[in-house]
């Protein structure tokens, strides 16, 4: 038994070995406003980083950015400026977006950025089932003018096709690695990073060194970059606050106040998410009562959001009638009192439509996701007598089942960059997030002026349109989400309005 | 001897398959849909049936499991449906991480609670009272907790050790030790409160034995008693004991690597199950089972060691 005695102070002796090597160089942070190295940490792991399977606009964008430059890029705003495509116009019938590009742009293996790229890039991305595939619908074909200069030609008009480029799918691989089987777990971009394969482990940590030939490298002011996938806040936080972590983007208020808590600073800014009650059912084919417009203007007025989102939200969001946030062109501040909380009015309205006794409708149990939520609804609907039976439902089912005309109503949070994408996915009838297709040829008239017209009349149009769906009540919507960005010691962040996480070049070390 | 290790592999391969296909069949029961979960809320029921088809999710069931149960046997545990990587290079980036910890906190486990029960037992008095009193309570505070009050105290407010992340060993040995430091010790904790306890109550059993009295009367040292006679018999019950904790050790660790932000099998587990991602589950499960039946194997073979008798069973 002298082995395990020996065994027993040999593993003892090392582990005191290891607190004090620990001292010396455990916890190193970047903090202090160097530039050396940034880590920031993200709640998933990267799907893919081949064009047109990359994820949807979100928690990911890190990853993808490091490596991948866009055509556009976003200000503050949220609003498209130039990036690899230094100009962009519309010809009249709106059918034609013509792009110049930059010509001082190199792959880091040596190709060119050209209008080939473009093409190459834009035409693969649309035959995939990435956001990308999904915002290229209405690309038929791109046409190479010369180097520096493509159209992108169109089989209808898409205004939306800018905010687009600004995003996932403006993303530029080299058209020489296009074909690679690897580019998912092997880019090769012309980004401000190249991804380091021998320091990253895949699923866990990326590390990025810098391209040493990228073109606007000022914007980058880190010599390298490691993105690190985190999905425990304690984890995350204790990061922050020992500087191992720069920066992470949160989405839900005990994230914010967790990390307000903690001593950090959070920056809040809109998501582009608006969060609420989703009237699908404007028809009645399964809730007669829901075909009365009475009925949905009852639900509105029947919502408190300004305690919604005190209470439910934690304060983190603005409270909103409207389906378009705060910072779209869509958005009209004058809307905003058309549905006051007043639940004697709503009883009223109900009484009108004949319902004076309420009614019944089933709803997906969203309550694992958003109990406080659920709860608020429950309580807005029991006031004007409606009473709900909530169905059992997996995650990853909820929104198949939306899509798929399961549910007269139900709590949703739909996220979109522009007011186009908003329509394109929640008011055509060829729109998923439309499951019963309601349609109004009033709205189609709003919505097909929206798309021919530009600049004033564009925003005009897009106002009339918005409240034509508050009149109607087609949705009870009660918050434009925000969500935050929390930052460690030393680093400072500018968000964009409407982006859930702020592109990586706004992430630098504080001015202060 | 040989014919016993042999049917113990032979009883192992079989556990490994009836565990894997279980898995296999029951994320099939979830009723997920991996397409929805892998596309976003966003895309279309277009794109949405052609990643099912990409991903072979619109055959048969068995078709399916064939599929993978061939490709397992040769090695080829497919990629994951979300981040394309090849399964068997996720667990086995995976896998040094958890091993490290359970690992050490085995160790860290063995050598204190045989000291502790052996101490507690031979002192007796006070001693022996305020272990038990602490095992208790060690016992029953969650690790996760011990874990977040580490971490806060000796990352966060000290700096001593890092709060999160996984040097491997052969970047840097120092840095790998820190970095497994604290989840070892935060997930041994509860392991040396019922080892150590159960050390203490083998060691008092044996001491009483008469066999113990006559070595004492024939003049043999205290030490040589203890140590060499004493503790060697009472080694088996604890020994068992252990090897369950080492089990119990690999599932505990699932949230002290999610505490400590490394990224080991259990934080790779939950993250896929949770994501529904069906090929990464099965390459975790095949590899956990795989380690447990080394383990009991082992475990087997050191019993064996230390008592004869064993051997005949």
């Amino acid at each position: 038994m002298r082995r395990s005695l020996v065994a027993a102070t040999a593993a003892s002796a090392l582990l005191l070995t290891a607190a004090c090597g620990g001292s010396s160089d455990g916890a190193t942070g970047s903090g202090g406003g160097s530039t050396d190295d940034l880590t920031l940490a993200a709640i998933t792991p990267p799907a893919s980083f081949a064009i047109g399977e990359m994820a949807s606009s979100g928690p990911e964008d890190h990853y993808y950015q490091a490596v991948y430059d866009k055509l556009l890029n976003l200000d503050a705003d949220g609003q498209p400026v130039p990036n690899l495509v230094t100009e962009w116009s519309y010809d009249e019938t709106g059918t034609r977006l013509s792009l110049t590009l930059r010509d001082d742009v190199t792959f880091t293996d040596g190709a060119a950025f050209d209008a080939e790229a473009v093409k190459a890039n834009l035409e693969l991305a649309k035959t995939k089932t990435g956001e990308a595939g999904s915002a290229l619908r209405a690309v038929e074909s791109v046409e190479v003018v010369d180097a520096t200069h493509a159209d992108i030609v169109l089989s209808r008009p898409d205004p939306s096709l800018p905010q687009a480029l600004a995003r996932s799918t403006g993303y530029m691989a080299s058209p020489d690695a296009l074909g690679n089987a690897d580019l998912s777990t092997n880019p090769v971009g012309s980004g401000p990073y190249v991804l380091d394969q021998d320091a990253t482990t895949p699923g866990s940590t990326y590390a990025y060194t810098r391209n040493e030939d990228y073109w606007n490298a000022e914007e980058y002011p880190y010599d390298s970059l490691e993105i690190r996938f985190l999905d425990d806040t304690t984890a995350t936080l204790n990061g922050l606050r020992s500087g191992e972590i720069d920066g992470i983007a949160v989405s839900t208020s005990d994230g914010v106040s967790g990390a307000e808590q903690a001593g950090l600073d959070v920056t809040t800014y809109t998501s582009g998410g608006i969060e609420g009650l989703y009237l699908w059912d404007r028809d009645g084919a399964l809730v007669p009562a829901l075909g009365d417009v009475r009925v949905r203007q009852a639900i509105n007025h029947a919502m408190d959001r300004e305690t919604i989102v005190d209470v439910v939200k934690g304060g983190l969001g603005q409270p909103t009638v409207q389906m378009f946030g705060p910072s779209s062109p869509a958005y009209d501040e004058s809307l905003e009192g058309t549905y006051e909380y007043d639940v004697e009015k709503a009883e009223e309205l109900m009484a009108e439509a004949g319902y004076a006794d309420g009614f019944t409708m089933s709803m997906p149990d969203a309550s694992p996701v958003a109990p406080d939520e659920q709860a608020a609804l429950t309580e807005a609907l029991a006031a004007i007598d409606i009473t709900v039976t909530f169905e059992p439902i997996t995650g990853d089912q909820y929104v198949g089942s939306i899509i798929g005309g399961q549910w007269p109503v139900n709590w949703f949070n739909l996220t979109t960059g522009s007011p186009f994408e908003m329509i394109g996915l929640a008011l055509t009838q060829q729109s998923p997030f439309n499951p019963f297709k309601t349609a109004d040829p009033e709205l189609d008239e709003l919505i097909a002026r929206a798309g021919s017209a530009t600049g004033d009349e564009q925003e005009a149009a897009l106002q009339e349109l918005n409240a034509f769906l508050v009149e109607q009540a087609w949705f009870a919507p009660w918050v434009a989400g925000e969500v935050g960005y929390v930052t460690g010691e030393g680093i400072g962040v500018e968000p964009v309005q409407g982006v859930s996480v702020p592109p990586l070049a706004n992430i630098g070390p504080s001015s202060s | 001897m040989l014919l016993f290790l042999l049917r113990r592999i032979g009883a192992g391969i079989a556990l490994v398959w009836v565990a894997a296909t279980l898995v296999f069949f029951l994320t099939t029961l979830t009723g997920s849909d991996p397409a929805r979960r892998i596309l976003g809320p966003q895309a279309g029921p277009d794109e949405i049936a052609a990643k099912t088809r990409e991903l072979g999710l619109d055959r048969p069931v068995l078709e399916r499991y064939w599929d993978w149960f061939t490709s397992a046997l040769r090695g080829d545990l497919g990629a994951s449906w979300f981040t394309n990587q090849p399964v068997s290079r996720l667990v086995a980036d995976a896998l040094p991480v958890s091993l490290s910890l359970v690992l050490a906190a085995i160790v860290l486990t063995a050598a204190v609670s045989i000291v502790l029960g052996v101490v507690a037992a031979v002192r007796g008095g006070w001693l022996d009272s305020l272990l038990q009193g602490v095992s208790i309570v060690a016992f029953a505070v969650p690790n996760f907790l011990i874990g977040m009050v580490l971490a806060l105290v000796f990352a966060v407010q000290l700096g001593i050790f890092p709060a999160l992340g996984y040097t491997p060993f052969g970047e840097d040995p120092g840095r790998w030790l820190a970095s497994i430091t604290l989840p070892a010790v935060a997930l041994a904790i509860g392991a040396i409160a019922t080892v150590a306890t159960q050390t203490r109550g083998s060691m008092i059993d044996v001491l009483q034995q008469d066999y113990v009295r006559t070595l004492r009367s024939r003049g043999l040292p205290t030490r040589s008693v203890l140590l060499k006679h004493a503790l060697r018999n009472a080694a088996p019950a604890s020994l068992t004991v252990l090897s369950l904790q080492f089990i119990a050790l690999i599932s505990g660790a699932v949230v002290i690597e999610k505490v400590f932000g490394l990224n080991g099998l259990g934080e790779r587990a939950t993250a896929a199950a949770g994501q529904g991602d069906v090929p990464l589950v099965l390459g975790i499960v095949v590899l956990a089972v795989v380690v447990v039946v080394a383990v009991n194997l082992l475990l087997d073979l050191a019993l064996g060691w230390l008592n004869p008798k064993v051997r005949l069973a």
